[in-house]
């Protein structure tokens, strides 16, 4: 059992001390994590890179450095302790030591869980301000850090607020203030397209003009988003003087953009297969009034966007 | 349930009207058709979590059977 009095393994009890007393050492880690794997040491690195990703909070990293530890060796006794810490087991083990760890380990909530806890009693109890003042607060909170999640928050947001059939308004004037008009508006549509509601084209419409207003602007961008927008339009019946209005501007800023897409669309409408139809229907507003269980049955009406 | 193919949705009709879709444009879609939303909240859940507390090395070691400096180490 020398390998384990080596100078290498001296190393790594540095390391792992260094992942674990909360002043990691980049230099060890760095001098550790070449060690082969056919190595009798290489459990215990894998034990301290195991240990460095449960405090950095990644149990992917986690769940893989630990499945790499052989069951028969010493480090494997920290296995299921691990496993239950990073959230990848249900239930914690039952041994002394692993109690004793559980212990010293025991957290305290923080402040964003129960603001979470909070903003699921709100739903429940069907309180919509309180509701979007505290998803509101997660979402800022989580923005600098984490700005997908926080974006992904805001999707769930806008789902719990639509099968309340509430109506959004100040979820909406929060999400203005924290991501700007632009991106706000964006996700509140991209929510919409998600959930294949009827409302989605009308939304992504105000997307777009914003977008076309918005100077510079990456033209690549704008052309996704103008084909995201004929692809919602397909799918619904639409306000003919918006069509117009878009085009407008489009035709204004991106001439050739509009020639692009024109061309396009007419080699569609020549098939003449399709049913066109310059049909007005009231933008919606709310998303109470797109409720109905039967809005996905809508019907598939195309639409001719650059009538000649 | 929400929808986890827009994306393709929209390329793949993009595609069957015979658009052309550069790749930079495609990249575009993407991006402005994310992030998915959640499935469940505890996907968000272990990101709010607190970073755990650091206990030092012995409590560690002592459960692989190791003494806090180990046999040897100054």
């Amino acid at each position: 059992m020398a390998f384990l009095d080596s100078e290498q393994m001296i190393i790594i009890l540095d390391a792992l001390e260094s992942v674990t007393n909360g002043m990691e050492n980049p230099g060890l880690l760095e001098q550790i994590k070449d060690i082969p794997r056919e190595s009798k040491l290489r459990p215990y690195v894998d034990l301290v890179f195991a240990l460095q990703a449960y405090y950095g909070q990644y149990p992917t990293r986690v769940r893989e450095y630990l499945t790499s530890i052989p069951d028969d060796s010493p480090p494997a006794r920290l296995k299921p302790l691990l496993f239950y810490l990073a959230g990848l087991a249900k239930d914690p083990p039952e041994g002394r030591v692993d109690r004793e760890i559980l212990k010293a380990l025991q957290q305290r909530k923080s402040y964003l869980e129960t603001a979470l806890e909070e903003a699921e009693q709100f739903l429940q109890e069907d309180h919509e301000d309180s509701f979007s003042d505290s998803i509101a607060y997660l979402i800022r909170e989580l923005y600098g850090k984490f700005p997908e999640a926080s974006k992904q928050l805001t999707l769930w947001a806008w789902e719990k607020i639509q099968e309340n059939g509430w109506d959004g308004s100040l979820l909406d004037a929060h999400l203005k203030m924290i991501f700007g008009d632009l991106e706000a508006t964006r996700l509140k549509a991209l929510y919409s397209l998600h959930a294949g509601l009827p409302e989605a084209w009308e939304e992504w419409t105000s997307f777009l003009m914003k977008l076309l207003h918005t100077e510079p602007r990456n033209e690549k961008t704008v052309e996704a988003s103008l084909m995201i927008w004929i692809y919602a339009a397909i799918q619904v019946q639409v306000d003919a003087q918006r069509v117009q209005e878009v085009l407008e501007v489009l035709e204004r800023k991106y001439p050739q953009l509009k020639a692009k897409y024109e061309k396009a669309l007419e080699e569609q409408t020549a098939r003449g297969t399709d049913v066109f139809v310059n049909t007005v229907n009231p933008p919606v507003s709310s998303p109470r009034r797109c409720a109905s269980p039967s809005r996905k049955k809508r019907d598939f009406v195309q639409l001719e966007l650059f009538p000649s | 349930m929400m929808e986890q193919d827009l994306k393709e949705k929209v390329l793949s009709w993009a595609k069957r009207k015979s658009i052309p879709v550069e790749g930079e444009v495609e990249a575009q879609v993407r991006k402005l058709l994310s992030p998915y939303p959640f499935g469940s909240l505890s996907e968000l859940t272990q990101i709010l979590k607190p970073r755990p507390p650091y206990v030092g090395p012995g409590i560690w070691l002592r459960a692989i059977g190791r003494s806090p400096k180990g046999e040897g180490h100054a």
